[in-house]
């Protein structure tokens, strides 16, 4: 995808597999977190490109229902390899617009969702009913898997290619049409996916994009009396009002949603693996991972030799800008929720052992960076052990 | 956080009202057993944490969601199940037709 230059936006909704403007949309700039500085100027989707994308959806659906599984197969396997070819280039602009160190964008965010596609061009030919029976003697029953019709998506910042495949593949593989709304600070790659499987293949309307905000563009996805699935990666607090514009018309709901994962240290364990593992699992992404192990319960006579050796290798992490290979830890998304990181941190100095945690100066002070943070001697019903932190610690 | 049983530590790790990933980190099989079954998580990883493959489905228990991403589960989120059920019989008057048709004149067995 082509880069804007300053103060000229790039066409950022993907409606009816035209890369396109929002006609009336408000302009915003997705920003580098490790720098501060413009990646991509977007504007912002309005309820009219949300319906004008669920139209597209809508109309591409009773085409795209009737598909072969081999056809649908064989759309993602072009895909795939249309994604191998671009592979570098979509790990930059994912490490650039997620502040994500390079190195995780090129072996992990990129080569897992090319499996993904690669694994749902096989799937697709898998989907199966039970076999055709009499079940009663005077009739022939049998199972047909359809397709629920036209998907509305929204899925988070911190892995947004990731998300936008596990949002897409499943939905088209299985005959659905969508309509996602990658985060608006983000939607950089999810563009790009979307503008390569029509490459690949994938007809006009079968996948779509609305960049826009949650309030916005979100609730009107959401509340669309066309769509007839809702799926929803991010917080439990969103997933909420998710449940409840499901209740309009009545759509099936599926949702992925906040975590807080204990990492359970048994006194018999390896306590070497166990270190590493705990530090490896706390700051990939930056911590900003809803699987990423936050509360470690660890046996009492492992305990000090675990936070030291947390806390040695927390100190030896290479946080840095994240265009350097060598880069281990990467700034948080924003300086919005790095504020959010962090007050939870200082708060967490009131009433625990804070080890680390800092803002760091010099080069790193224009993007937002925050030290990796060991949080020691905490009551079970603080604030950091009961609530979900998206941050390195 | 300390724990001194492994009752103690099951219920700590459940102490959430999150249930999407847990891991637990022995070398005793029994322990590694009970941990995955007794720890309420869409996945628990034993002597490793944050691993996803396609294959397998990602999503949470209790407040953290239902329904599954990636593997093959998922499209039990992307599809819906429908019965399909045809007569073989070909008889205008089916036997539990008698539940509605009391009266005589009812239309009775045979094309």
């Amino acid at each position: 995808m082509s880069q804007s230059s300053p103060g000229q936006s790039s066409p950022s909704q993907f409606i009816g597999g035209k890369l396109q403007d929002s006609p009336a949309g408000r302009p915003a700039d997705v920003l580098d977190p490790s720098t501060g500085q413009v990646v991509a100027r977007v504007t912002l989707a309005t309820t009219d490109d949300v319906d004008r994308a669920v139209a597209a959806a809508t109309a591409a659906w009773p085409a795209w229902s009737k598909t072969t599984p081999a056809e649908r197969s064989a759309v993602l396997a072009r895909f795939a390899r249309l994604l191998e070819e671009r592979a570098e280039e979509i790990a930059r602009l994912e490490s650039r617009q997620a502040g994500k160190p390079i190195r995780l964008a090129r072996e992990f965010d990129v080569p897992g969702t090319i499996d993904n596609v690669d694994f749902f061009s096989g799937a697709a030919r898998n989907l199966e009913g039970r076999a055709t029976a009499e079940y009663s003697a005077d009739h022939t029953s049998s199972i047909r898997r359809e397709p629920v019709g036209v998907v509305g998506s929204i899925a988070p910042w911190n892995y947004p290619l990731q998300m936008a495949a596990w949002k897409v593949l499943p939905a088209v593989a299985a005959g659905n049409t969508i309509v996602l709304k990658p985060a608006e600070i983000t939607p950089l790659t999810t563009l790009l996916f979307a503008e390569l499987a029509t490459q690949a293949g994938l007809p006009d309307g079968v996948v779509n994009v609305v960049t826009g905000e949650g309030p916005t563009a979100g609730a009107a996805l959401l509340r669309h009396p066309d769509v007839a699935m809702l799926s929803f990666t991010g917080s439990t607090r969103v997933g909420r009002t998710v449940l409840e514009a499901a209740a309009t018309t009545a759509k099936r709901v599926h949702l992925e949603l906040g975590g807080k994962a204990p990492f359970v240290v048994f006194d018999d364990a390896d306590l070497d693996a166990a270190v590493h593992g705990a530090v490896a699992g706390s700051l990939i992404n930056g911590g900003q991972d809803c699987t990423a192990p936050t509360r470690a319960i660890v046996h009492r006579s492992l305990l000090r030799d675990f936070v030291d050796g947390v806390a040695d290798l927390y100190a030896g992490v290479r946080i840095g800008p994240t265009s350097d290979p060598a880069t281990d830890l990467g700034p948080l998304i924003s300086t919005a929720h790095r504020e959010r990181v962090g007050g939870m941190v200082e708060r967490a100095r009131g009433y625990a052992r804070v080890i680390g945690g800092a803002v760091p100066g010099g080069d790193l002070a224009a993007g937002s960076y925050l030290r990796p943070a060991l949080v020691t001697d905490v009551d079970p019903a603080s604030e950091i052990v009961r609530d979900e932190v998206f941050g390195p610690r | 956080m300390p724990f001194d049983t492994d009752d103690e530590a099951i219920e700590l790790a459940n102490d959430t009202v999150y249930g999407l990933a847990a891991s637990a980190w022995t070398r005793d099989a029994y322990r590694a057993l009970r941990a995955t079954s007794e720890i309420r998580a869409g996945c628990v990883w034993v002597n490793d944490h944050i691993p996803i493959i396609s294959e397998m489905p990602h999503g949470g228990m209790k407040q953290s969601g239902f329904g599954k991403d990636m593997s093959s589960y998922s499209f039990d989120e992307y599809t819906v199940v429908k019965h399909v059920m045809y007569d073989r019989t070909g008889v205008a008057a089916k036997a539990w037709h008698r539940t509605v048709f009391t009266t005589p004149g009812a239309p009775t067995a045979g094309c």
